[in-house]
C-alpha cells in the first residue's frame, strides 16, 4: 500500500496581473480595476510512493515542486484531486499527519534564530510533545547523524550556512517522522556538507526506513539519495519512473573520449560510413559519440586501439542532468514514456 | 476543553521560555526592554501634571493623583498589549514563515494563542519591576484589592488583545499593505484604549464613541475598576462579550484565509 499516494492533484492560484500602466492616469484607473489572473500550478498530478522509498521530485524554478510539497504536508488545499499521506487527507487532518512527517524547506529556518540550537530543539520536542526521554534520546541520535555535538551550545545565528542546514535536517528529524519531504535541503552548500546531509539521509532510509521525497534542482543529491524520479513541469507530470531510463531518454548516445599518440588519426575503421557514430578531433583528443544500440563500445575501442596509438580511454554516460535539461525545454514532452 | 487549554500552555511554556531566554542573553537587552515602558510613563506623568497645572482653576473630572494611578497602570497593561502584535503575524504569513506554525500539530490559531501568551508573559515580567520602582518613586500607591482586581481582568485583556491583533494581522494580507493598517489601528487602539489619555479626559462624544469598541476593555475599563470608578464584574463580562465575537470573526477570516494561502517559492 503506498504511503504517499495522489489522483489529480492540482492547485490554482489567482494573481494580479501586472499590466503595464506607465501613465499616472494608467496606474490610478489600475487601482480601481483588480484584474487578476489563474494560474495552475500543479495540473492532475498523479503518482505513488511506496514505503521506504526515496523519490526525487524534479522540475524547473515555478513548475509547481514547492506547492506539490504544501499540499503532502497539509499547508495548502487543492483546487482539484486527492491525496493520501499515511492514510491521512493532508488538508484536513493536518494537526495528525504533520506528527508523522518532517519537512525542510531550504530556504527557511524554524529555528530559533538567538538561542542555542539545543534550545529550538527543546522547544520543538515540547510543541510535538515529546517527552524528556524522548528529547535526550532523539538529540542524541540527531547529533550523531549529522554531526552537531559542537554546534548544539551555540546561537543560531552564529552558525555557518552549511551548519545551520545540517541543524534544520536535524529538527525535521526531531519528532521521528516516517516521511521526509526535502525541498532544496543542500542549496549553496558546500560539498563537504552536501556529502554529511546525502550521507545521513541515506542511513535514514536504509537503516530506519525513513521514506524520502526530494525537490531538488542538485543532481548529486539526487543520484546519491534517489532511486527514483517524478518530473514536472508547467504544473504537468512529464515524467515518473527509474533514474536509469530517465538518463537514457536522451537517446542511446554514449561519448568515448581517446587520447592518442598522434594527432591524426585513422577514422576510416572507426567510423565505417555509418550514420550511428560521429567523431570529433581536439588536438590530442578523439572523440566518439555513437549509438549503443546500433554499435557497442567493445568494438569501437578494439577499431580505434587497432588502428591508432591509444594512451588512454574513458567512457563517458549520458548525465542525468542532460536528460533532465531534455526534457525541461523539449516541447514533445508528452509524448515520453511514463514508467 | 480542558486538554486544549492546557495544550494552549505548554505552547505557551517553551514561549515563554524561549523569549525570557531571548531577552535575557545580554543586560543591554533586558535594559532596552525596560527602558520604552519607563521613559513613556514619564513623558505622560509630567504632559498630564503639565495639563492639570496650566488648568488650574477649572473642573476636571478627577484629580492629578487619580490621573498619575491611571498613567501607571495603563503604562503596565499596555506593555502587555504592545504595539505591532498584528504587523508580526501579517509579515508571518506574508514572508511565508507560517509553513512552520501549519507543520505543528496543533490548530494555528492555538499555536497564534499561545505564542502571543508566552511572549506577553515573557515582556511583562520586568516591565512589573520598573512599574513598581515609578509607583514608589513618584508615592503613586493603591490598595492590595486594585492589584488583585487588575490581576483577574489581565487574561480578559489578554484574550482580547489576541483576538484583535489576529483579526488585524490576517486584514492585511489583503490589503497587501501590512504598515497601513497596522499602523491605523495601532493609533485608535492607542487612543480608544485609554493608553494615551484617560477616556475620561476626552470630549463626552468622543469617549461614547470609545465605548462602542472593544478598545477601552483593553486599559481604560480595567484600570477604572481598579481606581474605583468601575466595576470588575461588567468589565470582565464585556471583555468576554468582545472577544467572543471577534473570536468567532477572526475564525471565519481564518478559514477563508487558509483557503486563498498561497505561500509561494521555497
Amino acid at each position: 500500500m503506498p504511503i504517499i499516494e495522489t489522483q489529480q492533484l492540482s492547485k490554482s492560484f489567482k494573481v494580479h496581473t501586472n499590466s503595464p500602466a506607465n501613465s499616472l492616469t494608467g496606474r490610478i484607473r489600475r487601482l480601481f480595476r483588480d484584474a487578476r489572473t489563474e494560474i495552475r500550478a500543479l495540473d492532475s498530478v498523479s503518482f505513488k510512493v511506496e514505503r521506504g522509498e526515496a523519490v526525487a521530485y524534479l522540475g524547473p524554478n515555478g513548475a509547481g515542486k514547492s506547492t506539490t510539497i504544501k499540499l503532502l504536508c497539509g499547508i495548502l488545499t487543492p483546487s482539484v484531486g486527492t491525496a493520501c499521506v499515511l492514510g491521512y487527507t493532508p488538508w484536513k487532518e493536518r494537526k495528525s499527519l504533520v506528527r508523522h512527517i518532517g519537512v525542510v524547506f531550504g530556504q527557511r529556518s524554524q529555528l530559533l534564530w538567538d538561542l542555542p540550537v539545543k534550545e529550538s530543539f527543546r522547544f520543538l520536542a515540547t510543541i510535538y510533545g515529546l517527552s524528556k526521554a524522548e528529547q535526550h534520546t532523539n538529540t542524541r541520535f540527531i547529533s550523531d547523524l549529522m554531526d552537531l555535538d559542537e554546534l548544539l551550545n551555540k546561537p543560531v545565528r552564529e552558525l555557518s550556512l552549511g551548519q545551520r542546514v545540517r541543524c534544520e535536517v536535524g529538527a525535521a528529524l526531531l519528532h521521528q517522522p516516517e516521511i521526509l519531504l526535502l525541498d532544496e535541503p543542500t542549496i549553496g552548500l558546500d560539498l563537504l556538507v552536501k556529502d554529511r546531509v546525502r550521507e545521513g539521509l541515506r542511513y535514514l532510509r536504509k537503516e530506519l526506513g525513513v521514506t524520502i521525497l526530494l525537490a531538488s534542482h542538485d543532481f548529486g543529491d539526487v543520484e546519491a539519495i534517489c532511486d527514483r524520479a517524478i518530473l514536472i513541469n508547467n504544473g504537468l507530470l512529464r515524467y515518473d519512473g527509474g533514474l536509469e531510463k530517465l538518463r537514457s531518454l536522451t537517446g542511446p548516445a554514449r561519448t568515448i573520449e581517446f587520447t592518442l599518440e598522434q594527432s591524426t588519426p585513422n577514422l576510416d575503421l572507426v567510423l565505417g560510413g555509418g550514420p550511428e557514430v560521429e567523431s570529433e578531433v581536439t588536438e590530442d583528443k578523439l572523440v566518439i559519440k555513437f549509438d549503443s544500440s546500433k554499435v557497442t563500445a567493445q568494438k569501437i575501442i578494439a577499431a580505434v586501439t587497432a588502428s591508432n596509438g591509444v594512451t588512454d580511454f574513458k567512457i563517458i554516460e549520458p548525465r542525468l542532468e542532460d536528460a533532465v535539461r531534455e526534457l525541461y525545454i523539449n516541447p514533445d514532452l508528452k509524448e515520453l514514456p511514463k514508467a | 476543553m480542558i486538554t486544549g487549554l492546557l495544550s494552549i500552555l505548554s505552547i505557551s511554556k517553551a514561549y515563554l521560555r524561549a523569549r525570557l531566554l531571548e531577552s535575557t542573553r545580554h543586560w543591554l537587552t533586558l535594559i532596552s526592554g525596560l527602558f520604552y515602558p519607563m521613559v513613556k510613563a514619564l513623558i505622560l506623568i509630567f504632559l498630564l501634571q503639565a495639563v492639570f497645572h496650566s488648568a488650574a482653576g477649572q473642573q476636571l473630572p478627577v484629580s492629578l493623583n487619580q490621573v498619575m494611578q491611571y498613567i501607571a497602570l495603563a503604562t503596565l497593561l499596555n506593555t502587555i498589549i504592545g504595539f505591532n502584535n498584528a504587523f508580526q503575524i501579517a509579515e508571518r504569513v506574508k514572508s511565508g514563515n507560517v509553513v512552520f506554525d501549519l507543520l505543528r500539530p496543533w490548530p494555528w490559531v492555538s499555536m497564534m494563542f499561545g505564542e502571543y501568551l508566552g511572549a506577553k508573559l515573557a515582556a511583562v515580567l520586568f516591565p512589573i519591576a520598573a512599574f513598581l520602582a515609578i509607583s514608589v518613586g513618584l508615592g503613586i500607591t493603591l490598595p492590595l484589592a486594585s492589584y488583585l482586581q487588575l490581576l483577574a481582568m489581565i487574561p480578559g485583556i489578554m484574550l482580547l488583545d489576541f483576538c484583535l491583533t489576529f483579526i488585524i494581522g490576517i486584514a492585511t494580507l489583503w490589503t497587501q499593505n501590512t504598515w497601513g493598517l497596522g499602523l491605523a489601528f495601532g493609533w485608535i487602539q492607542m487612543l480608544f484604549s485609554g493608553a494615551m489619555v484617560p477616556l475620561i479626559l476626552l470630549p463626552e462624544r468622543l469617549k461614547a464613541i470609545a465605548y462602542w469598541t472593544p478598545f477601552p476593555y483593553l486599559i481604560d475599563a480595567p484600570v477604572s475598576v481598579a481606581l474605583g470608578l468601575e466595576t470588575l464584574g461588567r468589565t470582565v463580562q464585556n471583555q468576554l462579550l468582545w472577544s467572543g465575537a471577534l473570536l468567532c470573526l477572526g475564525l471565519i477570516l481564518y478559514r477563508a484565509i487558509t483557503k486563498s494561502l498561497k505561500v509561494n517559492g521555497g
